[in-house]
């Protein structure tokens, strides 16, 4: 199979991470928020409020599109920079972690972090 | 870089500020929808025997508050309750935890209605093994009537309903029993331009004809007060069939003065959403 026709999987890959990494940082977010359990809590995102919906659709979207700026950015840069930006990405979780946002984008962009970290790693891995 | 890669960056940063930018523009709007105010939990109890009807003993807990009671005692025999009598109510959570309600008798036969009461326990439905209520009716210092009646835990659901600019949260409903909710909006000064309000609590009837409501409660007063949420009204449904299956819709009515002969009307359908137990 070459590059080209894996385009699908790769997409829906990132798609399904990404889409893992906003409905954690919700499901956290709301289930602290109202001491509630897993099944109220994905009420609360996708039945209840159509605003809440649609924010939790464009945080998917951001999502979305950080990881593919990061996965551009990387594979370019990759034999030059290897392992470096993981140390970047920790400074910037904890950047994150200090920073009076709330508690939802908080997980949300750390988790991100988390996932990117876990694919240098990969790469990392499978060039060697 | 390749001219294609280039490219495709470019697109994914534009792309990514228009993002940001809606999600900046609709932050307020997220908060407000998303994270609302609640009770911490809400159950509701109802019980009866041949004599009594005890419906919408509630137990609610905001912050370190637990407020109890607010039930409606129906009697069904006609010289139970009779002027002066004073009827003892007490609720057993279980074998060591029980409250106790003493209510005076204004009236022959008059429907009861217990007032809320504050403790400073934290109870969780677990606590709850076999709840009863023991009734007993003292006339002229005598002990005419004492019994128990076993409480069941009504399912709860919580409707919320919102457009833009308004919400309706909190509305607890069982399917003889709704306790009103929180009534918010994101217009800073909507007490300056609409002083008083009222909401009524309308719910669809198979009696009338289709898509038409019966009022059954409603909140009228100062837009302040009612913006603050301290007022809650419970209004119970006597009839066989479960106040669940029908639709339940807000009437909202914004005035200028109290006998403002125009007013902004506007309607909320509440939805079911969270299940209680």
């Amino acid at each position: 199979m070459n590059k080209k026709d894996r385009i699908p999987y790769y997409l829906f890959r990132n798609a399904l991470i990404t889409f893992i990494a906003a409905f954690i940082s919700f499901m956290i977010s709301i289930m602290n928020y109202y001491q509630c359990n897993i099944i109220e809590g994905i009420q609360r995102i996708f039945l209840l409020d159509i605003y809440t919906t649609l924010y939790f659709l464009l945080i998917w979207l951001l999502n979305y599109i950080i990881f593919e700026i990061f996965k551009i950015i990387y594979d370019e840069y990759k034999n030059i920079i290897k392992y470096k930006p993981i140390i970047l990405l920790i400074i910037i979780m904890i950047i994150i972690y200090i920073l009076p946002l709330l508690d939802l984008f908080q997980y949300d962009l750390m988790i991100l972090c988390f996932f990117m970290i876990l694919r240098i790693i990969r790469v990392m891995k499978k060039d060697h | 870089m390749k001219n294609e890669i280039k490219k495709q960056l470019l697109l994914s940063t534009i792309v990514l500020f228009v993002i940001i930018i809606t999600l900046l523009i609709w932050y307020d709007n997220f908060v407000f929808h998303t994270y609302v105010t609640t009770n911490t939990y809400q159950y509701c109890f109802k019980g009866e025997n041949s004599d009594f009807q005890i419906n919408g003993y509630e137990f609610y807990q905001t912050d370190n508050i637990l407020e109890t009671g607010n039930a409606r005692i129906l009697c069904y025999q006609s010289d139970l309750l009779l002027e002066n009598d004073e009827v003892v109510i007490t609720f057993y959570v279980n074998d060591t935890t029980s409250y106790k309600d003493t209510l005076e008798i204004s009236y022959d036969n008059e429907v009861l209605n217990m007032t809320v009461n504050q403790y400073n326990d934290i109870l969780s439905i677990d606590d709850f093994d076999n709840p009863y209520i023991h009734i007993t009716i003292t006339r002229d210092n005598k002990n005419i009537y004492e019994n128990d009646i076993e409480m069941t835990n009504q399912d709860i659901l919580t409707y919320n309903g919102s457009n833009k600019d308004y919400t309706i949260s909190n509305v607890y409903v069982t399917s003889s029993w709704l306790k009103t909710g929180d009534f918010s909006c994101k217009i800073d000064d909507l007490e300056n331009q609409y002083p008083y309000m009222t909401i009524d609590y309308m719910y669809s009837s198979e009696e009338v004809e289709l898509n038409e409501y019966e009022r059954f409660v409603y909140i009228s007063g100062n837009t302040k007060d009612i913006l603050e949420n301290n007022e809650y009204q419970v209004v119970y449904y006597d009839s066989d069939d479960s106040l669940l299956d029908n639709d339940i819709i807000c009437v909202i009515t914004l005035m200028n003065s109290k006998d403002d002969n125009d007013p902004y009307i506007f309607t909320i359908e509440l939805k079911a959403g969270v299940h209680y137990e």
